[in-house]
């Protein structure tokens, strides 16, 4: 009884991680199609890779714990996507940065229109 | 959204539905429909893994790996061995150049730096458990080194070259790396003629288990767990040469401008 009920939380939680998922993906090509430049597009598609791999990782790992039909493969099936959301999680953020950082510097995009430039406030800081 | 916008969706998906439509009509010919498998897939399949029919078998759950390093190991280390040239041609062009500490500019943000640290382990860890699942699951030992040496080109592209060679990663070791997974391979190709030279048995080269004419074979079960036989050396050393020829490969690839332009100069020319 304990386990069905474990299995069921498994899989609607992981049910609702995939819906979230399919949402932020959907949000993130709104985004990546409507935003004026590279910096707020790059923004848009950082929720894609968060939200919409992350967490859609995390939920077939849940759904897969919640698969008793996939027998002991479910703990592989669940470990693999952990693992894999877990990566993406620290990736995509890292890439993102390395990317926006060197786009600045490069001037490689045209910055406006701008809302907030944390490094630019920190170079006037700095006297540069 | 422009007009132009729509045309172009509307063009795309026209596109997609016509070759489709005429793929369904039979505009590509007609498509071959086989409900059996050849014999000789069969055979593999059915010989792969087959302890009741041992002369036949790798002795290996993994049918890809059993193929490439067992039924057709003498091709496969002649390709290895054409990497290995290529590889040493690489070397060869940038012959005498050295890495110039201090002339790069330290790499990337601490951000991207940390997360590397964080990864790098990481993938060399997913690379060994590749290459040493390689007779049992898909991989093995050139997906398993492929897989480790990008944790290299991760770090040369993160800390810069500067960094690599200071913590010891250099070509010549890369290269004594490279040779000595490749002499590995060598040895566990006619290390069961060697012995059955020794004790006057007949045997073969790229030999795994017992064959017909000879008793002699690689241990096929580990603890309960099978080996593959000969196939776990072969993936180990493949690894091993794989991850360090591709990480050469790279670094000598990556070398600076001014290193290259200082050996040319060294040897008069302009």
């Amino acid at each position: 009884m304990i386990e069905m009920i474990w299995e069921t939380v498994c899989s609607v939680a992981g049910l609702i991680l995939v819906a979230i998922g399919a949402f932020c993906d959907i949000a993130a090509a709104i985004g990546i199609n409507r935003f004026p430049n590279f910096f707020v597009r790059l923004h848009a598609a950082t929720v894609g890779a968060i939200g919409g791999a992350v967490v859609p990782a995390f939920g077939a790992g849940l759904i897969a714990l919640g698969s008793p039909e996939l027998g002991n493969y479910r703990f592989f099936v669940a470990g693999v996507s952990f693992t894999t959301g877990l990566m993406i999680m620290i990736l995509g953020q890292a890439g993102a940065h390395a990317l926006a950082r060197a786009t600045l510097k490069a001037k490689a995009a045209p910055l406006e229109p701008c809302v907030h430039n944390a490094l630019r406030r920190r170079e006037e800081v700095r006297g540069e | 959204m422009k007009v132009t916008d729509l045309v172009v969706a509307a063009s795309i998906v026209a596109l997609a539905l016509l070759l489709s439509y005429a793929m369904f009509l039979g505009g590509i010919g007609p498509v071959p429909v086989r409900s059996e498998l050849r014999t000789l897939a069969l055979n593999y399949i059915l010989l792969t893994y087959n302890p009741a029919k041992i002369i036949y078998s790798a002795l290996a759950p993994e049918g890809v790996t059993a193929i490439v390093w067992d039924y057709r190991g003498l091709d496969t280390y002649f390709e290895t061995a054409v990497m290995f040239l290529a590889i040493i041609s690489v070397v060869a062009l940038t012959h005498g150049c050295k890495v110039r500490i201090g002339l790069g500019k330290g790499g990337m943000s601490l951000i991207v730096k940390t997360t590397t640290r964080i990864l790098m382990p990481l993938i060399v860890l997913a690379g060994v458990s590749i290459t040493m699942h390689g007779w049992l699951t898909p991989g093995g030992g050139f997906q398993g080194g492929a897989t480790i040496a990008v944790a290299t080109v991760l770090a040369l592209v993160t800390y810069s070259i500067d960094t690599l060679a200071k913590h010891g990663i250099r070509k010549k070791i890369l290269l004594a790396m490279r040779s000595t997974g490749l002499i590995g391979i060598a040895l566990t190709a006619v290390a069961l003629l060697i012995i059955g030279l020794a004790v006057g048995v007949n045997a073969y080269i790229f030999q795994n288990q017992e064959r017909i004419g000879s008793p002699l074979a690689f241990p096929a079960y580990f603890s309960g767990t099978p080996t593959g036989g000969s196939l776990l050396f072969y993936n180990l050393f493949e690894a091993f040469a794989v991850s360090a020829g591709l990480s050469l490969a790279i670094i000598v690839t990556s070398l600076r401008e001014e290193e290259v332009k200082e050996t040319l100069r060294g040897e008069g020319v302009e």
